[in-house]
């Protein structure tokens, strides 16, 4: 015999089974207790709409975060004609890269004339001297 | 006339494939109540769980005859089920246990401990400690073999495990239950 079998024999040799009971008489109500089950647990067919819940539900999540989604975009967007974001998308092709501010500047003058000051405040910063300026503007 | 007492497997299946589900059922609790008790009485040392376990068992066993293909033997399976609804019992036991700061460990000794329908002498009811100690897969094994004395064969069938790998299982448990046993009483 080996020495893994002599002591799984000598466990149940030496220790043996312990007895256990159960309360008077009660195998005998058992089998009718347990025999009720059939009656009490009637089978439940899933009806037409309990097979499609977890479809629908599953819809009802897409249509939920469609919702959020959209109303998420409304608060963050402007709302701007098509007109608009043309005239954004052309203009944007005539900002100077090296000096922006000039766009900016000119879109001040609503009519779109460039006034007499404009000229003389361009003319100062090109560094053209004030007389000459000045011997221009006799000169018109 | 037969009684449901004496009805083989083959016959419970029989009556079940003719419709007679509630027959079949009554064959079934008449020819398993009884070894199922056991079964489970070993599992989970109570006898007020174990009558509360095998009602929610045979619930499970009604609802799940139609299911029942005939692919592994009536009996197999009605082990099989016993033996999984015992051991998630035994787990909800044990989460609950943690849940309020005791382990169960010590909840089943006092169960052992105070059993009124236990009749076991020290070293008797120290094995009964040592098997509820251990983990579930060879818990199992060693209940199956050890009280019930069913073969390896239909264990194996039952747990969907080989023969060898429950032999090991078996041998792992008795090792500790041994050493549990040398620990407690000083040399049994």
């Amino acid at each position: 015999m080996s020495k893994r079998r002599k002591m799984e024999k000598d466990l149940i040799e030496r220790v043996g089974k312990p007895a256990i009971r159960v309360p008077e008489g009660y195998f005998e109500g058992l089998g009718e207790r347990l025999g009720r089950i059939p009656s009490e647990e009637t089978v439940v067919e899933p009806r037409a709409w309990m097979k499609l819940k977890p479809y629908l539900a599953l819809a009802a999540c897409f249509a939920i975060a469609f919702a959020i989604g959209t109303a998420i975009l409304k608060t963050t967007v402007s709302k701007q004609s098509p007109d608009q974001l043309y005239n954004e998308t052309v203009f944007a092709d005539m900002v100077s890269v090296s000096h922006p501010d000039l766009f900016i500047l000119g879109m001040e003058d609503e009519d779109g004339s460039i006034s007499e000051e404009d000229i003389i405040n361009y003319l100062i910063d090109t560094g053209v001297s004030a007389e000459q300026i000045e011997f221009e503007r006799q000169e018109e | 006339m037969k009684t449901f007492t004496n009805l083989t497997d083959h016959e419970i299946i029989q009556l079940f494939n003719d419709g007679q589900q509630d027959k079949a059922f009554n064959g079934i609790v008449a020819s398993y109540g009884e070894r199922l008790y056991w079964h489970v009485r070993h599992f989970v040392c109570s006898h007020e769980d174990t009558d509360d376990l095998l009602q929610d068992i045979f619930v499970k066993i009604w609802h799940s005859l139609p299911s029942f293909r005939g692919e592994s033997r009536l009996y197999t399976w009605l082990y099989r089920i016993a033996t999984n609804e015992t051991l998630n019992f035994l787990r909800r036991q044990k989460i609950r246990s943690a849940l309020q700061f005791e382990s169960l460990s010590s909840e089943m000794d006092r169960r052992i401990d105070e059993d009124p329908y236990l009749d076991a002498d020290a070293l008797q009811r120290e094995l009964s400690k040592a098997v509820a100690k251990l983990p579930d897969k060879q818990r199992t094994v060693f209940i199956m073999r050890y009280f019930e004395d069913v073969s390896y064969e239909d264990i194996s069938e039952i747990l969907g495990t080989s023969v060898g790998a429950l032999k090991a299982s078996y041998h792992f448990a008795a090792e500790k239950i041994k050493a549990e046993l040398e620990k407690n009483t000083g040399g049994y």
